[in-house]
């Protein structure tokens, strides 16, 4: 069992690299949201490790909280994709940049 | 000895759908092994004695969550979409070198925290809902009503945003109201 801490956050770790690597390299804005998504679970990795560990409840309050606020951000997010689909024919996240203009 | 080969299976599982997801030309692949790697990181928890964890990660993340992805994945017809245009951009190349620093840097964190990580009690302790329940419920009580405001903002502002034609709808409706 002693293996499965420091083994569970270098799997968080690498998850979580390979989730901002995702949202930086993917353009298509529904993927980047899944790896955004790997992101927030690599974090619940890392509290649910750490917590058991402890034996500390703590880590799961917390991965209650994030459970919640990733469902939030789902939401509005997926409903932004649709409206924005609805304007274009695709959701490119280069062609939105009409801030940067 | 047989726990520990389960282990390395499922670190690699995780470790390959993680990666699929990125790599995946199409969207509903990418949510599938999305679906993958949480069911794997819920084994993950039942491995660390994490059973509650582990029902939330199934019942909430790989059921509600990627059900939403799903949902929206075949409403826009992500997969017969054009192909998106190939510029070339040389800033993703630079977001791969930001990802892999802080790969190395959160890893070499581990790994400097090495020893007094293997010498935690690994993995026996079994934290209880009620144990869970309590702390949220005084502790971190305000952090649980102002997450339950959100969610409800959350709900109000998907169904706001993805309605089409709010206004146009509602006078319609004030118009005919025997339509419904």
């Amino acid at each position: 069992m002693q293996y499965m801490i420091p083994g569970n956050l270098i799997l968080a770790v690498a998850i979580f690299a390979i989730g901002a690597g995702g949202v930086l390299w993917r353009r298509d804005a529904i993927t980047m949201f899944m790896c955004v998504e790997l992101m927030f679970n690599a974090a619940n990795l890392g509290f649910i490790t750490l917590t058991q560990s402890l034996g500390r409840p703590e880590g799961v309050a917390i991965f209650l909280f994030v459970i919640t606020i990733a469902a939030a951000e789902a939401a509005v997010g997926l409903a932004l994709f649709i409206k924005i689909f609805d304007d274009r024919e695709k959701i490119d996240a280069e062609d939105l940049n009409l801030l940067q203009r | 000895m047989l726990i520990q080969i389960i282990y390395g299976l499922f670190v690699a599982i995780a470790l390959a759908s993680a990666l699929m997801v990125v790599v995946a030309r199409k969207a509903i692949y990418s949510a599938l092994f999305l679906v993958l790697t949480m069911v794997t990181i819920a084994c993950m928890f039942v491995l660390m004695n994490a059973q509650l964890a582990a029902a939330l990660q199934i019942i909430v993340y790989a059921g509600a969550i990627m059900v939403l992805f799903l949902f929206v994945i075949m409403l826009l017809n992500l997969g017969r979409q054009p192909p998106l245009s190939h510029r070339s951009r040389p800033v993703r190349w630079l977001g791969l070198v930001f990802a892999f620093g802080i790969a190395l840097q959160m890893g070499a964190l581990v790994f400097s925290m090495k020893n007094m990580l293997m010498a935690m009690p690994g993995g026996a302790a079994s934290i209880t809902i009620e144990q869970v329940a309590r702390l949220i419920l005084t502790d971190y009580l305000y952090a649980f009503e102002m997450v339950s405001v959100l969610l409800l903002i959350a709900v109000v502002g998907a169904v706001v945003l993805a309605r089409r034609n709010l206004v146009q709808g509602v006078e319609t409706m004030i118009e005919k109201p025997d339509v419904e």
